[in-house]
């Protein structure tokens, strides 16, 4: 049969991946992508040119999760306690914490000075959280009476606003009773990206008090969303169920994802299925069930989602499923009984991975899109993801499936950054 | 009395003693060795900006891992500053021709790096899992990432003898990803008991194909004193040394007018190995001195095997094996040849591998990206 040169040329078209074809993407959204000789560089996601740039410190470079990039491309590494390295638009400077900052109270083993640095995306702020005596500059003892201070700098770290302070009493819990007691957590001052926009959320333990068990010793943790409006910050607590990870929160902490993982008993990688919730005030909407998604009761093998970020619009989520397993040797979990039909299907998923789901939430639940041997980097707009397929960067369309090759290559999903304006 | 305070013309160049005849042959030698010199040497003596520096590996075997520094040495600045570490050695580093940029193994990856300051490595290969490996490289022809493997096959171990009967030698092979490696060839070869195997030899060479690198052998070799491209002057021992055993010669200096190093060298004509002996002296001509080299770990009369020179802008990279230990622990040795100083002082290891290679390009700055990026963000 003879097919026309027309037929040819339209399958051409429809079969072959587009390397440029025009994207949803607009100006305000920009690939970053650490790069060789040591740098990281913008690209349009339109058309995936190369846009220009910055070189960043060896420490940035080697574990790119310490980079920060805001939306209008000024960039943050923090290099230790009492440094870090900041690319405002023009210049890269290595700033210390200047002397007018109060100073920071060291804690743990080593002692190690407790503050957290964030970059904002007004152009002008840099955020910190640190411990800090209550009792005045030069008494940063560990025995003196501490407090969370979550602070806005300038970008030379002047500070100019206190946003929130909290008492900080010392606190230790333990995982059984009669168990050596342990310090508790620090506490963490935590925005998707690293980047401040409208919100901060504050993560913090406080010792409990059991009254008529006075021996007992417990902490709990306890969250603190600062939000900004027009008259400034205002603190509240959240409904966020703080000892898991919280994976994504849209604008204004409006709604969340997080990830309900296992409780870690009895020395089992899969005692619980791993659940991840799409989460607002009012409701609560599963994106992923791991033990209805891949059927692995039985199994001491675990699949969990490593990264989920909501989509601009708020009303999708897509997300990267990992799994606890390294290797072909599949035991059967501790209240499980063997079946070699479950653990057929266990072996099947597990050469999908890591998987990239896209799940829309609203208005209609229902699975999008699932990218074997993807991971997922951001969302390029409202209907395209962009993600890492064997260490190339793909934008994939979440509704029809169609895949933009950028060219561009990274050594780890890491090396990539979808940032908003 | 220096060597060349008394010189006369006429007789013919003998080295040897200072009586006598000999003695006139020895002059009208130095004569002739000084006007060599001369003609030899260009005027340039450290260039305003040298486009050699030294790199070297400081490798340690404490504990087992091979911990080693990969450290740029620039003798103008005597800066020494590390350019990376590796906690489990690492292997095949090379250069390409244009010394743009640096390749290299470590920790199951082959890496790419710019030679440029500041540059940061780059994985471009995920290495077969194989213990043995000693160079990888891309073959445009096959369009496929191979590498070399080469090990010794064990034979029964008994103290004082080689520890292998045979030597083996694979060549790996993956796609263009540098995925799916397998052996595409591999032979074994007697090598009648030994304690190394250095020979990597397959069945069908034509199914390799790479560039010419440039590993630290490679640039080493350059360093050997036959290809130098040096002549070696028969002299008169300096004073307060000995003609005997070992004759003297005068290396003249390319980058230092009317200075040379003298040392003793042994030779076994047909044979072209030139042994030379510690101590070196530095001699200069217009100044009338001569000056003995602090050579710290190399004593007199050791047998310097392997000793190597290369002299560069002004500066004398001297690179030797230390005779008390046959398979590591080089001794290396910078002369500023102004003044005759050793200013090279490698962190303390086991072991130090010098070369000289291009100075890094400086960091680039992406100007017009820099642009791009204010416009975009404004």
């Amino acid at each position: 049969m003879r097919r026309s040169p027309g037929l040819a040329l339209l399958l051409v078209a429809i079969l072959l991946p587009a390397r440029a074809a025009p994207s949803a993407a607009g100006a305000d959204v920009t690939l970053w992508v650490v790069q060789p000789p040591g740098e990281v560089v913008a690209f349009d996601l339109a058309d995936f040119s190369r846009v220009g740039g910055v070189r960043i410190p060896r420490e940035a470079f080697d574990d790119p999760g310490r980079l920060s990039i805001n939306g209008v491309g000024q960039m943050l590494v923090s290099l230790d306690a009492d440094h870090l390295w900041l690319w405002d638009g023009e210049a890269a400077k290595t700033l210390a914490a200047p002397p007018g900052l109060p100073q920071a109270m060291a804690s743990g083993e080593p002692a190690v000075p407790l503050r957290q640095w964030l970059l904002g995306n007004d152009r002008r702020s840099v955020y910190l959280l640190q411990r800090e005596s209550r009792i005045g500059r030069g008494a940063a003892t560990d025995s003196a009476p501490a407090i969370l201070v979550v602070r806005a700098t300038n970008l030379t770290l002047q500070p100019q606003e206190q946003i929130a302070a909290i008492p900080d009493p010392p606190c230790e819990t333990t995982m059984e009773p009669d168990a050596t007691p342990f310090s508790c957590a620090d506490p963490d001052l935590w925005v998707p990206g690293g980047v401040v926009r409208d919100f901060l959320l504050l993560t913090y333990w406080k010792q409990d008090h059991y009254p008529g068990f006075e021996d007992a010793i417990g902490a709990s943790c306890h969250s603190l969303l600062l939000r900004r409006d027009a008259k400034g910050w205002r603190a509240s607590e959240p409904s966020i169920w703080c000892e898991e990870p919280l994976l994504d929160m849209a604008a204004g902490g409006s709604a969340w994802v997080q990830a309900e993982g296992e409780a870690g008993c009895c020395g089992g990688l899969n005692e619980d299925s791993n659940v991840t919730r799409f989460m607002n005030a009012d409701s609560s909407h599963t994106v992923f069930d791991e033990w209805t998604r891949f059927h692995n009761r039985n199994y001491d093998v675990s699949f969990f989602t490593a990264n989920a970020i909501i989509s601009p619009d708020g009303m999708r989520v897509a997300y990267t499923v990992h799994t606890t397993a390294f290797s072909q040797e599949i035991p059967v979990s501790r209240e499980g009984h063997p079946d070699t039909l479950e653990l057929a299907s266990i072996r099947r998923s597990l050469t999908d991975l890591p998987l990239v789901e896209i799940h829309e939430v609203r208005p209609h639940p229902m699975d999008l899109q699932r990218l074997s041997h993807c991971e997922l980097i951001g969302w390029a707009s409202d209907s395209e993801v962009i993600v890492v397929e064997k260490r190339h960067v793909v934008a994939v369309d979440v509704t029809t499936g169609r895949r933009r090759q950028s060219g561009i290559n990274v050594r780890d999903p890491r090396d990539a950054l979808v940032v908003r304006r | 009395m220096p060597w060349w305070s008394d010189v006369e013309l006429g007789g013919s160049m003998t080295p040897g003693s200072r009586s006598g005849p000999r003695r006139d042959c020895l002059r009208s030698a130095t004569v002739a060795s000084l006007l060599l010199i001369a003609a030899c040497t260009p005027r340039a003596s450290h260039a305003a900006t040298p486009d050699r520096v030294i790199t070297y590996i400081a490798q340690s075997w404490n504990g087992g891992g091979g911990r080693c520094e990969w450290r740029i040495f620039d003798p103008v600045s005597r800066n020494d500053e590390l350019f990376r570490s590796f906690e489990r050695g690492c292997r095949g580093l090379a250069w390409d021709s244009t010394e743009s940029y640096v390749e290299y193994m470590e920790s199951g990856k082959f890496y790419r790096v710019e030679w440029e300051e500041d540059a940061q490595p780059w994985p471009v290969v995920q290495l077969p899992g194989t213990w043995d490996l000693q160079n990888c490289w891309f073959n445009p022809d096959s369009q496929s990432w191979q590498a070399s493997a080469a090990g010794g096959v064990p034979r029964t171990w008994a103290r004082n003898e080689p520890y292998y009967a045979r030597c083996h030698s694979e060549l790996w092979q993956s796609d263009r990803e540098g995925e799916h490696w397998r052996i595409a060839q591999a032979d074994t070869t007697d090598c009648g008991g030994c304690w190394f195997c250095t020979e990597w030899k397959i069945p069908n060479p034509g199914a390799v194909r790479r560039s010419a690198p440039l590993g630290l052998s490679q640039l080493q070799a350059r360093m050997a004193i036959d290809t130098l491209g040096a002549q070696l002057i028969a002299i008169p021992p300096p004073g307060g040394e000995s003609a005997v055993p070992y004759d003297w010669y005068i290396m003249p200096l390319q980058s230092a007018p009317g200075r040379g190093l003298a040392l003793r060298i042994r030779q076994h004509p047909p044979s072209p190995e030139k042994t030379p002996f510690a101590p070196f002296y530095l001699l200069d001509r217009r100044r009338g001195t001569e000056r003995i080299l602090e050579t710290p770990g190399l004593a007199r009369d050791d047998n310097a095997s392997g000793l190597r020179f290369l002299e560069r802008d002004g500066f004398l990279l001297v690179l030797s094996k230390d005779p008390r230990h046959y398979t590591a622990g080089k001794r290396n040795y910078v002369f500023d040849l102004s003044t005759g100083d050793q200013i090279f002082h490698p962190p303390q290891c086991e072991s130090v591998t010098a070369v000289w290679v291009k100075r890094p390009r400086p960091a680039r700055v992406d100007v017009a990206g820099l642009r791009r990026l204010r416009e975009r963000f404004r």
